[in-house]
């Protein structure tokens, strides 16, 4: 698992040395004790974390069919807003233009008589959508 | 998947079993950690068992596509470190007495008992900060990897080589020293 041990190895200082200076420090720091009872700590952990894994079942309990539905829901709709915009964006024209021209088509067929009176076709159109033109 | 992860997941949905499995997994090596940090064996295994329930709450904000160990051993030292300072215990002060748990080792330690040399490796130790005694410890005594004790420390990999490499420097000196005392 060491990695780092190759320092120790190519330092040059030799395996004895290496020994001793494992000795100082083991004699300097101590060992971790080696009579714990490992078993009765994990039993201990476990028994603690009892009522946390509790509650963790319990909302896992209504929480996987929601994460299940969602993780075909998610996807479906975020498919469908793609595909909506998308049909949007590909259909004839922008629709802003298409109602202004309809707008105009209508204007200039009703505001003929101001036309033949003389006006721009700006005021034909305005009189068009203002009703003033009759 | 892993199988930490899929442990992960279990203990996700409240799975007891799988939770144990996970400790039984980490509680040695948590509490090696601990112990080391702290220097006191109550103190360790309640450290150990509060880093599991810590662990068990952020379990959320684990990513499982990692490795469960660093992660759940960075939050374990973490934990050690806000106790030690509510506690204020000192991490080295037992073990420099060598009370409970301290087992010597023969043959070096006979001759590093000579309180000459044993003053001159404390101090030689004690040059180093909290942290990089830690680092030492848990690479030299304990096998972990200068990158897992880089991962669970926080700290940059070479930070770590290079604490590695100053703490034995000095101790070779120390020893070099101390042998040419003794030829005299």
């Amino acid at each position: 698992m060491s990695d780092g041990t190759m320092e120790r190895r190519n330092d040059g200082s030799g395996e004895q040395s290496d020994r001793e200076i494992d000795g100082l420090l083991r004699s300097h720091f101590g060992n971790v004790p080696a009579d714990v009872d490992h078993e009765a700590l994990s039993a201990r952990i476990v028994a603690a974390a009892e009522l946390r894994l509790r509650a963790r079942a319990k909302r896992a309990g209504w929480r996987a069919p929601a994460s299940r539905w969602a993780r075909i829901a998610i996807p479906a709709g975020l498919a469908a807003s793609i595909a909506l915009i998308l049909g949007l964006a590909l259909a004839d024209g922008p629709p802003g233009d298409v109602a202004l021209e309809e707008v105009v088509a209508v204007a200039a067929s009703e505001a003929l008589p101001a036309n033949a009176l003389g006006a721009t076709e700006q005021e034909v159109f305005l009189a068009a959508v203002l009703g003033n033109g009759e | 998947m892993t199988a930490d992860a899929r442990l992960v997941e279990c203990v996700l949905e409240g799975d007891s079993h799988a939770f144990g499995e996970l400790v039984r997994r980490y509680e040695r090596r948590a509490f090696a950690i601990a112990y080391r940090l702290l220097g006191h064996r109550q103190d360790a295994e309640d450290l150990v068992q509060d880093g599991f329930m810590v662990a068990l709450d952020r379990l959320e904000r684990f990513d499982i596509r990692r490795p469960f160990g660093p992660w759940f051993f960075r939050i374990l030292v973490n934990l050690g470190y806000n106790m030690l300072d509510s506690r204020r215990v000192r991490a080295t002060e037992p073990l420099v007495e060598g009370v409970e748990g301290v087992e010597r080792v023969e043959g070096v330690v006979e001759r590093v008992e000579r309180e000459e040399v044993r003053v001159k490796v404390n101090e030689a130790l004690s040059e180093l900060t909290e942290r990089q005694r830690l680092v030492v410890q848990l690479h030299e005594l304990e096998d972990f990897s200068t990158r897992e004790v880089a991962e669970m420390l926080e700290i940059a990999e070479p930070t770590v080589r290079w604490t590695l490499h100053s703490a034995r420097k000095r101790l070779r000196e120390v020893l070099a020293d101390w042998k040419k005392e003794e030829s005299r």
